[in-house]
This record gives structure tokens, sequence and C-alpha cells, in this order.
């Protein structure tokens, strides 16, 4: 018995190195793929080229459900954005507060009756289109509850673009974040399908006309903890990962897809959450499957801000959610597996997902069980316990000073030396809990999974005010 | 010339003024007349003229001479030989006038520049300096050496170097008003800089809703904006400006990074009189608003 | 077992060792950041006032000079970054002046030496530079690297400084050929980075359109968008059967946009033509020319079976006024259902833009309250 703890123990200590390893490997890529990101970037004159009748349309989509606090806020910033031709369709999925009225009695919006829409993808019929010729880049979709990817395909089926834009109806874009993905399509327009943006925190960050004016870390815990991770994920991962061309997720809260790509693979996934991960597959099988040259790419420099859940209710449902979200993804294209026919992304990207995202949490627990169990049995053993502890936490920590390097060297957006003190050690006391927490609430949302749950969770909007010191001002 | 039967000029301004008409006279033909003479009509205006002045805390006045005749020997020759200085001294001391005959505006001011710099070097302790440009026909003006010196006791001791406008743009009531409605800083103070000396009373803004304001309470005869400003959408806010002035009385320019054929056409459909794409000629600006405002 | 533990510590001891490079590395970043920002202060408050001076003065007759201080180490290239971004927004004499300047400062010696480095970093910088500086002398130098460069992002950094540099149009085709050559259909980007030229390279836009190359075509499609045809309505007309969607829609929209001086028989040509986008601009091109003769044709397109010519066609009807408006009405009456829904459509616009119409405004306009 003792010998079978230690020799699961073992195994999971080695799958753990693994794991490191890979991570590495992806760290290295990032670090290679930042250089050409962020030097086309910096010597690009991106007030300029925003005025160029070369930079495509963009059809921006923005799915609200319950959003009457902070959809007019989250509007009025959109329709500011520095770029010479695009719209804004806000999709109300059938909210059971006034967001629809909001809406129109803040923007004089009328029906608009000589709007067809050609629903290219299946989606819930739309009650109404409004819009006034006053503000004629905006479009208000009127229809009844059917969930995000829903919506997107009902703001897909309305636009008038070729280039789409998901956008979370809490997304504070900044001003050339929109410029600066056009850009990214430009260079390439024939093979990119999808571009994903970073998304930062904006807890703690002093807010102004919506626009980001000081940026701070966030004073409370979560939110500091989800700054920590999503710095993480999208400079150490979502680089390196765009790199080689298997990046598996464009966030949903900003992404750019090549609208005709988007449409042939049947829109998003509806029913269930993670449609941002399902949409990303799909493309990349699509386009394996068709042998054409693609890329989706990640632009590092288009920022959207947005805010974190503080409280562990909203929190732990929010990753419950992913987590659910994730394992179905997965089970659906297992398919995928392994198979050379689909290049990095089925030989490293669905492997290192399925392996590594999904079930990893269970290895490392079973595994740190095991040997506790071990350990309890020979108490003269307890190096091996603290052993299998270090590598979890040194190479986790590794990994998390990797990618603040990349964001001191590439983006140096907090230019505090306080601030960077306060991360590395933050940093550090993620080990101390909130990753654990994190391997519960995927397992939860495994469970919920497994439940048939489809529910959305708890979900409450809260003003963008809450945080900032200043107030927002109101335009006369 | 006949003997010189007035008295030595007592004062600081006198002196200077007294300089500037040896010199004026000194330009002219001929000779022997104590009178001003009369320009002719259509004579060209004199040479232009700037002026530096000093003022520091030498050890005593041995020490000022020196330091302001290098100083005035530098800018003869740096960056290039031109000119004719002048170095008239304030009989109550610590001050010193430059007269730069022949130098322009821009030449003026870098010489100030040069100025500050031998005076960090020559000079240590506090110091004030002031650069000016004289109007036209300075020798017909002695009130203006007086404003010089008012203003000149004015700026505090260790104000550095500060370069002087005159018109004053506050006291021009009498020219048209221009607002500047623009995200960039840089941008607005270079038009600010510009318009004023030509005469216009400048408002700036750095954001939609603050050009709003402005404008609604002082209605300027131009606006030159921006699509891309902060805190509201460009078209709407040509929108609005229309709203607050339905007769058209103010003249709008749009002016802007967007070259798109559609944007123009839209602003023109908006109510904005003419538009002008970055990166531009400060001139053709000038002309245009000149030409909508005529 | 003991093997495992000892390849775990093994493990152990490279990770910590790692770490400690890394906090190293991240703080002595930080640090430089720091300093480097300190010192951008120092800089701007020591030679705040000659960039005054180089501000105030852009317009006049005389040249700008450097400071009188000259300039040391880091603040060479802080002061060169505020010219260099007061260059890109200017155009003309104060454009001239600034050029002037640096090169009496000796910036673009300086930046011409560094494009001779090894280090590609330093190149691609320096050819940034030299790029808003409008050096001419370093083209040449720059298409040999541009040939060098394998495909991203940084090959259009090169490209746009050989453009504002180019003083024939010889070095702008080479360049564009370079860019071509990485297949990667970036036309309207090529054609963007083209504008920056104050050259005039119409007659290479020709050439291109006249080869059998989809891409020179694509290319010179789009640098029309902003240029102009530029006498080439017969290879444009001839485009429009071409067999790739994009260039004979493009060829269609550039004729059509000078719609006035079109040949009647040719704008007949492409109300019939067999692509639907191409129907729908030349309904909409041939609406806006409100001549009564198209009235006849646009009722027949009011039959097509796409939407959206249709719809154009209603739109195009009615602006002709009295006439057209009937003709909307016959069909909103009696046509088949397709027809008259897009006939009442235009008729419910007519009549909001004739409400509008009296006021000075656009008809766009509408009553609003601020948000």
């Amino acid at each position: 018995m003792r010998e079978l703890l230690l020799v699961y123990g073992t195994v999971a200590m080695y799958a753990v190195m693994t794991v490191t390893l890979i991570y590495f490997t992806i760290l290295f890529f990032s670090y290679k793929g930042i250089y050409a990101m962020i030097k086309g970037a910096s010597y690009s004159r991106f007030r300029s080229l925003s005025g160029s009748e070369s930079a495509p349309p963009v059809s921006m989509i923005v799915p609200a459900y319950n959003e009457a606090l902070t959809i007019i806020d989250n509007v009025k910033s959109l329709l500011t954005l520095n770029y010479h031709t695009y719209e804004v369709i806000v999709v109300n999925d059938g909210s059971k507060d006034d967001t629809i009225q909001v809406l129109i009695e803040a923007f004089g919006l009328v029906p608009k009756e000589d709007e067809t829409i050609r629903y290219a993808i299946d989606c819930t019929q739309v009650r109404h289109v409004y819009h006034n010729p006053a503000y004629p880049n905006l479009y208000v979709v009127d229809k009844p509850n059917g969930g995000k990817a829903d919506s997107l395909n009902a703001g897909i089926n309305l636009s008038h673009y070729p280039l789409i834009c998901s956008i979370d109806a809490d997304s504070l874009l900044e001003k050339d974040a929109l410029i600066r993905m056009a850009r990214v399509y430009m260079e390439n327009p024939a093979e990119t399908v999808a571009i994903g943006g970073n998304v930062r925190i904006a807890n703690g960050c002093t807010i102004r006309d919506g626009v980001v004016a000081e940026v701070r870390l966030p004073k409370k815990l979560w939110p500091m903890m989800q700054t920590l991770e999503y710095m993480k994920a999208f400079l150490g991962g979502r680089i390196g990962w765009s790199h080689i061309n298997g990046l598996i997720i464009v966030s949903g809260a900003f992404g750019m897809f090549r609208k005709d790509a988007v449409v042939d693979v049947g829109g998003y996934r509806d029913g269930y959450p993670g449609e941002d991960m399902n949409i990303i597959i799909k493309l990349h099988r699509q386009m394996l499957d068709l042998k054409k040259p693609y890329r989706v790419a990640y632009c590092p420099d288009a920022v959207c801000w947005t805010q974190a859940p503080d409280t562990y209710r909203i929190l732990s449902s929010q990753r419950k959610r992913w987590g659910r979200g994730n394992l179905k993804n997965m089970l659906e294209n297992r398919d995928l597996l392994f198979r050379p026919k689909y290049k990095v992304f089925g030989l490293l990207t669905v492997p290192y997902n399925i392996l590594f995202e999904t079930l990893n949490p269970y290895f490392k627990l079973t595994g740190l069980l095991a040997l506790i169990g071990y350990v309890a049995l020979d108490m003269t053993q307890w190096p091996v316990l603290l052993t299998f502890a270090g590598i979890n936490f040194l190479s986790g920590y590794l990994l998390a000073i990797g990618s603040l390097v990349l964001e001191q060297l590439a983006f140096r957006r907090y230019p505090r030396m306080k601030d960077l003190v306060k991360m590395t050690v933050f940093s550090a006391l993620m080990f101390l809990g909130y990753y654990q927490l994190g391997v519960l609430w995927r397992f939860q949302g495994h469970i919920e999974f497994l439940r048939k749950n489809n529910s959305w969770g708890v979900m409450t909007r809260q003003s963008w005010n809450q945080e900032s010191s200043a107030a927002v001002n109101q335009t006369q | 010339m006949g003997i010189d039967t007035r008295p030595e000029p007592t004062r600081w301004h006198e002196r200077m003024y007294q300089a500037v008409l040896e010199r004026y006279w000194k330009q002219g033909e001929g000779s022997g007349s104590e009178e001003l003479r009369e320009p002719a009509s259509g004579e060209a205006a004199t040479e232009p003229f700037g002026l530096l002045l000093v003022r520091f805390n030498p050890t005593d006045d041995e020490t000022m001479r020196r330091v302001v005749t290098r100083i005035r020997d530098e800018l003869e020759l740096e960056p290039e030989p031109a000119g004719a200085l002048s170095a008239i001294y304030d009989p109550a001391g610590r001050q010193a006038a430059l007269l730069l005959f022949g130098f322009t505006r821009s030449r003026t001011h870098y010489a100030a520049l040069m100025a500050k710099r031998m005076l960090l070097e020559l000079a240590p302790g506090p110091f004030a300096l002031l650069a000016a440009e004289a109007g036209a026909q300075p020798e017909r003006d002695p009130l203006f050496f007086e404003r010089l010196a008012d203003r000149f006791a004015a700026q505090p001791e260790q104000s550095g170097l500060t370069v002087w406008n005159e018109p004053d743009p506050a006291d021009e009531s009498t020219g048209q008003s221009l607002l500047l409605v623009d995200g960039d800083e840089d941008m607005r103070r270079f038009l600010r800089q510009r318009f004023s000396r030509k005469g216009y009373r400048v408002l700036d803004a750095g954001d939609g809703p603050e050009g709003l304001r402005l404008f609604r309470e002082m209605k300027p005869d131009v606006v030159v904006t921006d699509l891309n400003v902060a805190g509201i959408d460009g078209y709407h806010l040509l929108t609005l400006l229309q709203e607050e002035d339905p007769e058209a009385r103010s003249k709008i320019v749009v002016f802007t990074d967007i070259r798109t054929e559609d944007a123009v056409r839209r602003c023109l459909g908006l109510g904005a009189d003419d538009y002008l794409t970055r990166p531009f000629s400060p001139v053709e600006l000038e002309e245009r608003i000149e030409k909508l405002l005529a | 077992m003991h093997s495992n533990l000892q390849i775990a510590y093994g493990f152990i001891g490279v990770l910590a060792g790692i770490i400690l490079l890394g906090l190293i590395v991240l703080y002595s970043l930080k640090l430089r950041d720091v300093r480097r920002r300190r010192a951008e202060e120092r800089c701007s408050a020591k030679h705040g006032d000659w960039l005054d001076y180089v501000f105030a003065h852009l317009d006049g007759e005389d040249p700008l000079y450097p400071p009188p201080e000259p300039l040391q180490g880091a603040e060479n290239r802080l002061v060169l970054d505020r010219l260099i971004a007061w260059i890109e927004q200017f155009r003309g004499e104060p454009r001239e002046k600034l050029i002037a300047l640096c090169e009496r400062m000796g910036f673009a010696e300086r930046e011409l030496k560094r494009l001779d480095s090894p280090l590609q970093w330093v190149k691609l910088d320096a050819a940034y530079r030299l790029g808003c500086l409008r050096a001419h002398e370093a083209v040449p130098r720059m298409l040999e690297l541009l040939g060098r460069m394998r495909s991203g992002p940084l090959v259009f950094i090169v490209a746009r400084a050989i453009a504002k540099c180019a003083r024939d149009s010889g070095e702008l085709r080479e360049m564009a050929h370079l860019l071509l050559a990485h297949k990667k259909e970036a036309e309207p980007l090529i054609a963007d980075i083209l504008l920056e030229s104050p050259l005039d390279y119409t007659a290479m836009l020709q050439t291109f359109l006249r080869s059998g190359d989809p891409e020179r075509i694509r290319l010179a499609l789009a640098a029309m968008r902003k240029v102009g045809p530029a006498g080439s309505g017969d290879r444009l007309f001839e485009l429009t059967r071409s067999e790739h969607a994009a260039i004979r829609r493009q060829a269609a929209k550039l004729l059509l946009r000078d719609c006035a001086s079109l040949a009647e028989a040719r704008i007949r040509r492409l109300l019939g033509h067999a692509d639907p986008e191409i129907r729908a601009e030349a309904v909409q091109a041939a609406g806006g020319l409100r001549r009564r003769e198209y009235a006849g044709l646009l009722r027949a397109s009011m039959n097509d079976p796409d939407w959206q010519v249709r719809m154009n066609s209603a739109f195009a009807l009615a602006k002709l006024g009295e006439e057209g408006l009937a003709v909307l009405r016959d069909a909103a009456d009696r046509g088949a259902e397709a027809q008259a829904e897009a006939a009442r459509a235009a008729l419910r616009e007519s009549g909001r833009r004739r409400e509008a119409g009296s006021l000075r405004r656009g008809a766009d306009w509408v009553p609003v309250r601020s948000v």
C-alpha cells in the first residue's frame, strides 16, 4: 500500500515536471514572439493609420443581459474609439431589467423598419432593431433570451462589415485598441481568421470619462490574485501559443474575427458556456480540414479593461462555469487529440489542454493526497512531500516571474516600484490557497457538467464607479 | 550732425530709446538733421529688431560690464555673424539691455537661449532674462521701452528665461475668437501660439465636453476641432455644435487624422464648413480660416 | 526511489536558480525604467526652453539652430523622438525646417551609421528614424535590408521608411515588389504605405494594373482609391470581367466612383453584370446621376433577384423626383412582393427626407438629447 502511494506520488511529480517543461516552452515562445509584435507596434503611427482608408471597417457586437447599470457608459465609451469606420451593435438578450429602455431613452432610438436581417447563422428571431440617425454607428437589437452565443450570432447576422469584434458589456476598450487589432489583420488579411486582445483587470484603476486614467493594482484580494493570473495566462501563455499557431482561446471580452470564417463554421455554439473557446477550436478544425494556410493571432498591445469579480461567490461561480465549458469543449473535440493532420493544434494544444488543464488538477491533488498518505504511514519520509510541494511551487512561481519580466520588458503598465514588489510577493502568496481553490472550482465545474447543469450562475453587475476615486464625468 | 544739446537720458528705457533713434538716424541717408524723418509712404519697414533684458547680481559694475560684453560678443558671432548689437546699462545698476539690431524674432529667441547658457556659466545665482521683439517702427514709440522695462521689473528674480510677445493677447478685444478642440496638448499649444500672434483670441479645450462648454459660453467665431476627441464622439460633437448654433454664425473647421471620403462627406453634411487632414501645413490652415471668416 | 528524489532535488535547484536570475533581471529592468524616466524629465527641464524655441519658430525664413548646450548621451534619442513626432504631424515648411535642423544636429548621420549595425533591432530602429527624417541616402541599404527580412510585422516598418525617403518611383516599385513577394495579400496596407511618399507614382500603378499578376492588380486598385484611376478606364472596365471576385468588384467601384464621366454603354453593361454586388454598386451610382434616362433601367432593376440591387434601385428612383416616386408608388401597389417591399422602404425614406429637407441640416439630422 505504501509503495503504491509512493509510486503514484512519484508519477504525479514527474507529471508536474513535464507540465513545467511544456509551460517553459510556451514561455520561451512568448519571448520569441513578443519581439516582433512589440516592435511592429511601437513603430506604427496608430493615429495616422486609424484614419486611413486601408483600415477595414469593423462591427463590434456587444451581447447584453441585465446590464442596465453600466450599458450606457460602455456604449458611450465604445462610440468614441479612434477608428474611422465601425459600428456598435448592442444585442439585448431578453434582459429582465430595463436595459433596452435605458438605451432607447439615452440615445433616442426608434425601431428601424428598413433593416432586414439575413439569418446567415441560425439564431433566435430578432424582435426589433433600434437605431437613431444621429448616432449612425449604433444599432440595438432586441431579441428574446437565448444566451450569449445566440446574441453574438444575432449580431453577426445584422452586421454590415467584413470584420466582427465580440465585446463584453463591461469591457472598457482603450482608444487605440481597435486600430491595434486591425493592424495585425491588415498585415495578413488572407490568413488571419481571429485575433485575440489583451484583457486587463481594472479594479483599482482610476477611470475618467470612460478611459483608464491611472493604472493601479487592485486593493482587494480576489481581484489582485486575478490580475496576476491573467498576466500569467495572457502574457506568459497566449503570446507563445499564438506564435506557434496553437492558440486555443480568444477571450470573449475582446476578440476580432473575420465574419466569413465565422459564418462558415456555423457561428457560435449556443446553449452552453465556453463558446469563446469553442469558436476558436471550430476555426482551427475547419482551416486544417480544408488545408488552407491560416493563423489565429494575438495582439497583446490592444487592451481591454474589465471588472473582475471581487467576491468569492461571483468568482467561484465564474470559475465553475469556465470549468464546465472547458470540459464540454474538450470532450466534444477529443477526436483532434494527437492527430498529425491537425498539426500543432492537434499534437500539442489539445493534448496539453486535455491532459494538463482539464485533468492536471486531479493529478496534482491526488498526487498530493497520495504523498500525504505515504508520509502519514512513514513519517521519516517527509522530505518527499516537501519536494513535491517545492516543485509545484517553484515551477509555478517561475512562470509568474517569467510573465512579470515580459510585462516589464514590453508593456510597463504598472509604473511604480512598489507595485512590482506587491506583484512578486503576491505571486508567491497565490500558492497558499488561491490555486488550490482554483482546482476546487474546476472540479465543481466538472461535477456540474456531469449533472447537466446549464445555468450561467451568479453575476451581479456593478457600476464602473465602484472602485474609482474620481467621479466619471457626464457629458452635458 | 549738430551738437546734441539734449541732456543725457537718465532712465534706462530712455537710454534704450536714444540708442534706437541713433541707429535709425545712422541708417537713414543724408546727415545733419536732428528731426525725425518721415518715411515716405510705401517705404519698407525698418530692419527687424529684438531686445534682451538681463538682470542678475554682479559683485560690481565692472563684472556686470564684463559679463554683458562677453554675451554681446558671443551673440554677434554665433551661430552666424549677424546684426549690430548695443548694450544699454541701467544707471540704477544690475540690469542691462542688449539691443539686437537686425535680429529676427527667431534669432532673438535663440540669442536668449545662448544668453541664458552664458549667464548660468558666468554669473551664478538667480537671474531674470526677457526676450522681446519690438513692433514695427520702434523709433516712433518711446513708450514701448517704458512698458518693456516695467514688464521686466515685474518679473520675479529667479524666473530664468521668458519670452514676451506684443501685442499681449489678453488685451486684444477686437480680434476674432477661435476655439480649439484637440486632445494633443502640444498641438494645442502650437496652434494657440500661432493664432494669438495673428491676433485671434484663442480658447482651447482638451476634450469634447470642455469644448462644448466653451462654445456655449463664448460663442467663438471659428471652431477648429478634431474628430477623435475624448469624452464624446466627434460626429456627435458636430451635431451638438449645430444644435447650439442653428444659424451657423460660427464656422467649423474639422482638423483630423481621419482621411476617408466618407468622413469628409459626413462632416460636411453635419454642418462643418471645412475639412483639413493631418499631416498639415499651418499656413494652409490659416488661409482656410481666413477665407471662412472673410 | 532515491534516484527519483535526486532528480527532483536537481530540478528544484535549477528552478530556484532560474527564479533568482529572473528576479534580478526583473528588478534591474524596473530600475532601468525608473532611471530612464528620470532622465527624460531632466532632459525636458534642461532643454525645455530650446524645444519651446523650435516649436515657436517652425515657420519663417530663419533656419532653426541646435541647442546652445550640446546634447549628451541619451538626450540625443529623447530629443530626436520629440522632433520626429512633430515632423510627422506637419507638412510643408515646418517639416523641411525640422528636417534641416536634424541634419544640422547630425542625427541623420548617426542613424545612417547605426543602419550598418549587425544587430537587427538597431537596424530597425535606425530605419524607422531615417524614414521619418526623409534621408534619401539610406534607401539602398534599407531596400537591401527589406530583401533579407523574413515575413512579419517588421517588414512594414522598413517599407514605410523607404516610402518616406524615396526620391524616384523606381525605389517605390522595388519596395512594392519586395512586399508583394511575401504573398500575404496585404495590399491595402501597402497602398497606405505608398501614400507616405510625396512622389507621383500613378505611372507605376498603371503598369501594375496592366500586369497579369493579381497581387499587383489588387495593389493598384487599392492605391487608386486614393489617387484616382488616372486614365485607366479601359483597363478597369476589362478588369470588371476578371474571374477574381475582389478584383472585379474593386475595379467596378473605381469606375463607378467617377460615374458622371463614364460612358453610358459601360454603365448599362455594369447594370447588367453577372455579379450582384457590381449590379448593386452600378445601380447606386446611376441613381446618383439623377438622369431621367435611367428611370427605365432602374425600374427593370427592381426585378432583380438580389435583395441589395432591388433596394438600391428603389432608393435611386426616389432620388429622381416625381417621376421616380410615381414609379415607386406603382410598384408598391401592383408589383410583386419583393419589389413592393423595396418600393415601400424607399417611399418611407423619401418622405422623411422631405420633412427634414427644409432645414439647413443634412437629412439625417434628428433632434437629440445630450447624453
